[in-house]
């Protein structure tokens, strides 16, 4: 199986998500070509032992598929039991699944996704954030500038979620099914630990500078309630935020508390 | 229904594809989302804003073990296309009660696809099943397109129901005297950065601090690009 042929198919690995499988139904669908050729009873057998409990983070699921492809064939050409198979497979399963979960949920959900959300709303507030609230945005200078915002939210992501997901199937595949060893490589040799520490200094500066431009924006907006108008309303903001969540209530929630504040304070709608 | 409208009833079918189902490209970011429907219903910018608002306040939720997240992408859609319908219907400049009315109704909306999302997943582990009980290559593949097609009509059910309605909800907000734009970024955005504590790192002085500078420079900048503090505003 080509790298490339595994790393397209497993594009495919949360499309049948569900509680009880989690992802059984893509990995199975991404490890297809490996049951053609077989005969009908061994191609039921690969189809049942892959349509088992997996769960693993989608940005490093390629290091999971290529190591498990890998022994696949390895075990086909052993000429392995149907038993031996599904007792190897379940192993590297499990040896990979829990460890290549929490090192790429932190760093591609926990980080990367919400930093590349404020770089891409600063982005949006600095080009065209002042004129909106100014008066009326000339279309061409808005469009533009919310079209930047999108295309850096999504290279932000998309550069090292893909390069990381391609690596890791090619990582996987050239192991030779050796779970350790792809293991071990996920951290440093992908780059995740350097793209961690990366993050650590990136994450700070990124939120510090939104703050700075929701309060810049503020001081202008707030019917000429000046510089210190602005800080008091984004650091109200803040505050309730912080606070509600210490209290176990989702910012979602919080948001909309205030806007329904916010307009009930304003007269009412209609 | 127009041509507008079914473009994004479209848009909510990709986005729902990509925010669970296919690549997870974010596509489906509420930022993403809203300024891609905001182009399609003539006002990017507003769009942009709605999205990114929408995107900071959900970004705390994360789609790991067995979570469902709210479903910022097609909330995004409906809330950034009905806040440019109804402001060019209206044919008025950006409002305040207005971009509060949109954020409001794409919170409710994600918190509703959340439940729908949730009902789409637990059929798709029938379609498991079955793929199961046969054991064939064959019906793995049907699986999986039956899968797809369940994710799409859920996200252009999503657009399509919600967007007249939210078109008219934030259609009264249009031309009202609720607060300013500034007021309603400000205050909304400063809840959706609470949500970013994660991102001030595990050494939390150091995260500070380093926010601090963060501010610091984008405050003189902004300054500087206006024609110096409280500049030619």
């Amino acid at each position: 199986m080509t790298t490339l042929q595994l790393f397209l198919r497993g594009l495919l690995l949360q499309a049948g998500w569900n509680r009880e499988r989690m992802q059984a139904l893509g990995f199975a669908f991404a490890l297809l070509p490996l049951a053609d050729g077989r005969e009908r009873e061994a191609r039921a057998e690969f189809v049942r032992r892959h349509l088992g409990y997996v769960s693993t983070s989608p940005a490093l699921s390629g290091v999971l598929l290529g190591v498990v492809a890998s022994e696949e064939e390895r075990l086909l050409a052993q000429g392995a039991s149907a038993e031996e198979a599904a007792a190897r497979v379940a192993a590297a399963k499990r040896q990979l699944e829990g460890p290549l979960a929490a090192l790429g949920d932190r760093t591609f959900w926990g980080w990367l996704r919400p930093l590349a959300g404020v770089a891409g709303a600063y982005l949006l507030l600095v080009q065209a954030g002042v004129v909106a609230l100014a008066g009326p945005i000339p279309e061409s200078v808005g469009h533009h500038a919310a079209m930047a915002s999108v295309l850096l939210v999504l290279g932000f992501y998309n550069g090292p979620y893909l390069a990381i997901r391609w690596l890791g199937t090619r990582r996987g595949l050239a192991g030779g099914g050796d779970a350790a060893a792809a293991l071990s490589g996920a951290g440093g040799p992908l780059g995740l630990t350097r793209l961690n520490a990366l993050f650590q200094i990136l994450g700070p500066i990124v939120v510090g500078a939104l703050a700075g431009r929701l309060i810049d924006l503020a001081r202008i907006g707030a019917t000429g309630g000046g510089a210190v108008a602005g800080v008091a309303l984004v650091v109200a903001g803040l505050l309730v935020g912080a606070g509600a969540s210490c209290w176990g209530q989702p910012p979602e929630r919080v948001a909309l508390a205030l806007i329904a504040f916010l307009l009930l304070a304003a007269g009412g709608v209609g | 229904m127009d041509g507008t409208a079914l473009a994004l009833v479209v848009l909510g079918a990709v986005i729902a594809l990509d925010q669970m189902s296919v690549a997870q490209l974010q596509l489906g970011h509420p930022l993403v989302a809203g300024t891609l429907a905001g182009a399609l219903a003539g006002n990017a910018v507003e769009g942009a804003l709605v999205g990114a608002l929408l995107g900071l306040i959900l970004a705390g939720h994360r789609p790991v073990g067995g979570v469902i997240p709210p479903d910022g992408g097609p909330a995004a859609v409906v809330a950034a296309a009905s806040l440019a319908r109804a402001e060019r219907a209206s044919l008025a400049g950006s409002s305040g009660e207005a971009l509060a009315l949109a954020l409001g109704v794409g919170l409710v909306l994600a918190m509703i696809g959340q439940a729908t999302e949730s009902w789409t997943r637990s059929r798709n582990l029938l379609l498991v099943r079955r793929a199961e009980a046969n054991a064939t290559t064959g019906a793995v593949r049907v699986a999986v397109v039956a899968a797809l097609v369940l994710a799409a009509f859920r996200g252009a059910l999503t657009v399509a129901a919600a967007l007249p309605v939210a078109t008219a909800v934030v259609g009264r907000g249009v031309n009202g005297a609720g607060p300013a734009p500034a007021v309603v970024l400000a205050i909304v955005g400063g809840v959706g950065l609470s949500a970013q504590r994660r991102l001030l790192g595990p050494r939390r002085r150091l995260g500070l601090a380093l926010a601090l500078l963060g501010a610091a420079i984008s405050f003189v900048l902004g300054s500087a690009a206006l024609g110096g503090p409280g500049g030619a505003r």
